[in-house]
């Protein structure tokens, strides 16, 4: 009797195992193209205008610009963290590279120091949380501020226009107003273009992996030998640099900037990602989840348009919307929770 | 401990056929179960056994499918936890739940002001302060401040604090889950002591644990548990530990550690790792020094808080050192990062699976190769197929019980967790490997597996350290044995002398008064 009979403990025979199919779609993203799906059939039923190309292009258009600070926020989001500053960042990416283009520096030029900007921005923030140790909730919500208060200072508030600029710049006018074949936005290619990277690299890159390790348990990373402080600094610089292309963009499409650009894009960008399946606790999450969340955030404000609700009542109805898809969510999950325990 | 329970034979609680299932899985079928006045009454079993389902049922956090709760010879409901504190049910559970920031007495009386909170909107601290006095004093623990801040409380004292806190309603019946699994051999024994006299005072205690010398020595009756069935009841000195054991087992296991490896040739060779007058940053320990040859245990036992964590932590890079040195296969490895030394082949286990150990939120593919990602990379890319494959042989290696590899960490039990972390060290065949406490609260059928592991891995020629507050895994397991004692290296065992009695002279201090002239005779019969 000198060995236990490891047998019996019931180690799961490996045939047993493989017969299992690895996952692709969560429930969660299944659902999400559900709702979607019902949605959009609905819309086009009932409303004469939503299934018109300028409806669509307009939906789409504007869909494409979040979509690029969604899948920064996801990235956050999946480290454990939460950036609130994404929209200001954002801001402060339009304005430098507006300032600069209209002081006659190359414009490609201007885009890659407002992105530099924007990464410094998110590096002060990321250091801010990994060598003081402050939260990423006051860190990013005093940025918050401090990049929409540095617009402000550097544009003293008038909105700075660019259509006379970008008139003698069509390449570079190209990325923001251009169309490819004469109908698909460039916005849009460049948008997808970056969707489907990020959500293959989110998927399947081992530094991504390391971003979830470190939010499912950063003490349990750290003993895994993970450099966690690395892991947090690189994704608040990723998050601060995905807000920064979309103000890239969208100083391009709009030919300028208006000072209060990018207001509440956080809101929207955390509510998607929630919507989407993106854990608040971190560890859990994926693009694709969050950019259907975003597009039924999307579509809510499209309907609300069409059937022309009272402005003053857009809000509370999209949020409740927000919170019923969270809802939903959350009793399937505990429903699925009984049946298994 | 008290022998009251044949002089009080009023059962206090009574369990008739309890079942419980969750969903289609059954948990509890048909127990029953009985507490007397005054004894101390173990419930013992495997991980999963349904122990906890059933303290639940107790507890009121689980309302049972079928079966009847008599206390004190009536059938009652017991709705929710506060119902069963309103019945004298005081649950003292295996993790300290107090709140941290506020002082000892308001804990105590957590749910006394929360019942009051309405009839009494003004709290009566400097009353609350020295009712708390009172009961602290009652369980001979007046040396606990009931206005400290319970987070500057020692770990025993806050136990203290969370007996204290079920007997604040005039409580009957205790149960306590593990109550040992985190205190030294001192703080323990100050547990017994407490459960003595709360015995004499009529208290029925359930004692839940894993630790089969406790029952022996504390406990009056014993019950078993084996897949949701009460399997036997003993008294405790009718029962015999091979019989226990298979009891709970279902099946014979043996309870003897594997052999050790005997020769200690090994010596002579050059070692594997060694430190050097190692000090920590914070000054946790200081002038550290010793060497871990091939084909060795090595044990590192001493007292909870003698900083054996530490030493080792700081040796793979997890804390600063100030001093000292490290140099493992020939190698400097001092200042290098946990990264780089993890993959050099030594490893580090945490004692703490559920907080530093496993991601458990994730599925327990992801978790093995978190420390190699290298194993299941090329051009930065995961493959998943490796990354599968990896988890197959490593479950069926370790044989971890699961539900396939696709199966969240958190939902396995805690000997699979515990084994689980194994798989996870040894995903990538180490050097060496230091294991921090490697079978703290896991059944004994999982820690048989878990020795006869690391002793199979020596004779592989790896080297393996193992730090336990166990004395008795230290002495079955370790062909030589380092003491630590408040920081420093105080002792080394080798051999034939690897006992109990040797470890505990080094590790109380002992050593001291014989030193200075003390009779170390005494010493070591009281330890």
């Amino acid at each position: 009797m000198d060995t236990v009979k490891l047998t019996e403990t019931g180690a799961a025979k490996p045939s047993e195992i493989k017969k299992k199919k690895w996952k692709i779609l969560e429930m969660r993203e299944l659902n999400l193209m559900l709702i979607l799906l019902v949605i959009i059939i609905g819309l086009s039923l009932t409303n004469e205008y939503f299934a018109t190309w300028t409806n669509l292009r307009v939906v789409i258009g504007s869909f494409s610009l979040d979509g690029i600070a969604v899948i920064g926020m996801t990235v956050i989001l999946i480290s454990g963290g939460i950036d609130l500053s994404i929209g200001s960042v954002m801001c402060l990416s339009m304005t430098i590279c507006a300032l600069l283009i209209r002081a006659s520096v190359n414009p490609w030029l201007s885009a890659l120091l407002a992105l530099f900007g924007c990464a410094v921005a998110g590096l002060i923030m990321g250091l801010l949380i990994t060598k003081i140790h402050l939260s990423h909730f006051i860190v990013t919500l005093c940025f918050l501020g401090i990049a929409r208060g540095i617009v402000y200072a550097l544009t003293t508030g008038t909105p700075i226009s660019l259509v006379g600029a970008l008139k003698d710049l069509p390449a570079f006018r190209f990325i923001g107003q251009g169309q490819v074949g004469g109908i698909i936005p460039m916005t849009v290619i460049i948008f997808l273009a970056l969707a489907v990277a990020s959500e293959i690299f989110v998927r399947k890159s081992s530094l991504m992996r390391l971003v979830f390790y470190t939010g499912s348990s950063e003490k349990a990373a750290a003993f895994s030998g993970i450099n966690v402080d690395r892991v947090k600094l690189a994704t608040c610089v990723t998050c601060s640099l995905f807000a920064g292309i979309e103000g890239i963009i969208y100083v391009n499409k709009f030919s300028g900037v208006p000072v209060s650009a990018g207001t509440g894009l956080e809101m929207t960008a955390i509510a998607s990602a929630v919507i989407g399946g993106v854990s608040m606790n971190g560890g859990r999450g994926s693009v694709l989840g969050a950019i259907l969340g975003l597009a039924l955030m999307a579509l809510v404000q499209n309907a609300l348009t069409l059937f022309t609700a009272p402005p003053f009542w857009q809000d509370l109805i999209r949020y409740l919307i927000v919170l019923g898809a969270v809802l939903l969510d959350a009793l399937q999950k505990n429903r699925a929770i009984r049946r298994m325990a | 401990m008290s022998k009251t329970g044949e002089r009080m034979s009023g059962n206090l609680l009574e369990l008739k056929n309890i079942s419980k299932s969750f969903g289609s899985n059954q948990v509890l079928f048909g127990v029953n179960f009985e507490l007397r006045q005054g004894e101390v009454h173990a419930i013992i079993g495997e991980n999963g056994a349904g122990k906890s389902t059933l303290m639940n049922v107790v507890a009121g956090l689980l309302q049972p499918d079928s079966g009847e709760i008599i206390i004190g010879g009536e059938s009652v409901r017991i709705n929710n936890p506060f119902d069963a504190r309103k019945k004298g049910i005081g649950f003292v559970h295996q993790e300290i739940a107090l709140c941290a920031d506020v002082t000892a007495a308001q804990n105590i009386f957590m749910s006394r002001t929360a019942i009051q909170a309405f009839a009494k909107p003004f709290m009566d601290y400097k009353r609350q302060s020295e009712e708390a006095r009172e009961i602290l004093r009652g369980l001979g623990s007046a040396n606990i401040d009931p206005d400290a801040c319970v987070a500057n409380l020692s770990i025993s004292s806050q136990q203290v604090v969370e007996i204290a806190k079920a007997l604040s309603d005039s409580c009957e019946i205790l149960i306590l889950d593990e109550p040992t699994a985190s205190l030294t051999e001192t703080e323990t024994n100050a547990l017994y002591r407490i459960m003595r006299r709360l015995t004499l005072q009529g208290i029925g205690i359930i004692y839940i644990s894993h630790r089969m010398s406790e029952i022996f020595e504390h406990c009056d009756r014993v019950s078993v548990l084996r897949d949701g069935c009460m399997i036997s009841r003993y008294t405790v000195a009718e029962a015999g530990l091979q019989q226990l054991v298979n009891d709970m087992a279902g099946r014979e296991v043996t309870t003897i550690y594997p052999k050790k490896s005997g020769k200690l040739e090994y010596r002579g060779n050059n070692p594997l790792l060694s430190a050097e007058n190692l000090a920590d940053a914070n000054k946790r320990f200081s002038d550290v020094s010793f060497k871990l040859y091939k084909g060795e245990i090595l044990g590192f036992s001493g007292l909870v808080g003698s900083g054996r964590s530490e030493v080792m932590q700081g040796i793979v890079g997890l804390r600063r050192l100030k001093r000292g040195k490290v140099i493992f296969e020939e190698n400097d490895i001092t200042g290098m990062t946990p990264q780089a030394i993890f993959s050099n082949g030594l490893l580090y286990m945490t004692e703490d699976r559920k907080e530093s150990g496993l991601f458990l939120g994730m599925n327990i593919a992801n978790n093995i190769p978190s420390t190699h990602l290298d194993l299941i990379t090329s051009d930065g890319i995961i493959n998943a197929n490796r990354e599968r494959e990896l988890a197959l042989r490593m479950i069926e290696e370790l044989s971890v019980r699961t539900l396939g590899i696709a199966q969240n960490a958190m939902d396995l039990s805690g000997g699979n967790q515990q084994k689980l972390l194994i798989a996870k060290l040894l995903a990538k065949k180490p050097r060496a490997v230091i294991l921090d406490e490697p079978t703290r609260g896991i059944d004994v059928a999982a820690k048989a597996e878990i020795h006869q592991l690391l002793r199979r891995l020596v004779t592989e020629d790896i080297g393996v350290i193992i730090i336990s507050s166990e004395l008795n895994e230290i002495t079955g397991m370790c062909d030589r044995v380092a003491v630590m004692r408040e920081g420093s290296l105080v002792g080394e065992v080798v051999g034939d002398d690897v006992n109990s009695n040797r470890i505990m002279y080094f590790a109380s201090g002992a050593f001291k008064l014989d030193d200075a002239g003390g009779s170390a005779a005494n010493m070591r019969a009281s330890a």
